[in-house]
């Protein structure tokens, strides 16, 4: 069992994510909210010679999709498909829970536990969409890119996954956390125009 | 900008994606004794004008590796699928 409250477990933007309110003076804002999420316990599934979707429906209460890009429950656990057999679960970190799919799972699935390789931002507020724009090509039309859905893609040259939470629009964006700090500082200064939020 | 539909994630900018190269190229079996069979798998490509089938990384996206038909001499993308998928070749007659 992972100790959620292990000192070892620190943020990869941990003194550069400073709460408070920037940008756009006077500030009407704010058009953008960023936030880290976490700790979260992240874990990739990847399917091998047997399907795992039954199985982790099972132990997790919520099944993966089979439909590409759909995303499948409400967060506890949250999970994202992020190619053909292959799924992200998130969930806020409780349990461990890489050991507790490969319990679940079949032999040939590979489980890999990824909670402290991955940064969560969350981003909401009016100007979301546009901030995302400034530096991510996928069509970002509500329509679209629509909530219980996700995207693998790239932000300001960052291969991110971007989870659609809900049309507010709220997107949790995932990254690799060694490329957390360039993209928190790129998404801050790109919300400065519309007032941002930091929470 | 040329958009490739991989075929899991939709329709795609091609700066997500990386060359990998020609996907008529068969490997030989592994049993293959001929030098000249090796030398045409690894170092012999045609350059031809007109459809393609290429092979596209799509590195920035799901990871995996889509199969493309374009033009080379227009760059439009004529279609798209798993490496495994049958990509219908235009008909020469209405080429160009
Ligand atoms: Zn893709």
């Amino acid at each position: 069992m992972a100790d959620p409250a292990s000192p070892l477990r620190r943020s990869a933007l941990a003194g550069l994510l400073i709460p408070g309110d920037f940008g756009a003076a006077p500030f009407n804002g704010p058009g953008i909210l960023i936030a880290e999420r976490g700790p979260l316990s992240v874990v990739q599934i990847e399917a091998g010679s047997d399907d795992p979707i039954a199985a982790a429906g099972e132990a997790l209460g919520v099944a993966p999709s089979s439909v590409p890009n759909e995303a499948t429950g409400s967060g506890r656990p949250r999970i994202l498909g992020t190619g053909t057999g292959r799924w992200i679960v998130s969930e806020p970190e409780s349990r461990d829970l890489a050991a507790h799919l490969r319990a679940a799972l079949p032999e040939s699935a590979a489980v890999t536990g990824l909670s402290h390789a991955r940064v969560c931002l969350r981003l909401s507020g009016r100007d979301a969409r546009t901030l995302l724009a400034k530096g991510c090509g996928i069509d970002l039309h509500p329509d679209a890119f629509q909530p219980g859905t996700s995207r693998m893609t790239s932000l300001f040259h960052a291969s991110v996954l971007i989870d659609c939470r809900s049309a507010e629009p709220v997107y949790d964006i995932y990254v690799h956390r060694s490329y957390a700090a360039h993209l928190f500082e790129m998404l801050r200064d790109g919300a400065l125009e519309f007032g941002c939020r930091i929470a | 900008m040329l958009y490739i539909d991989c075929p899991y994630c939709g329709s795609r900018g091609h700066e997500e994606f990386t060359y990998i190269g020609d996907a008529t190229k068969k490997r030989p079996d592994s049993a293959e004794k001929s030098d000249s069979a090796w030398f045409d798998y690894v170092y012999l490509r045609d350059n031809p004008r007109g459809p393609h089938l290429e092979l596209w990384h799509h590195s920035l996206g799901c990871r995996e590796v889509v199969k493309v038909l374009r033009n080379t001499l227009t760059h439009e993308i004529l279609g798209a699928g798993r490496p495994g998928d049958e990509i219908a070749m235009p008909d020469a007659e209405t080429e160009r």
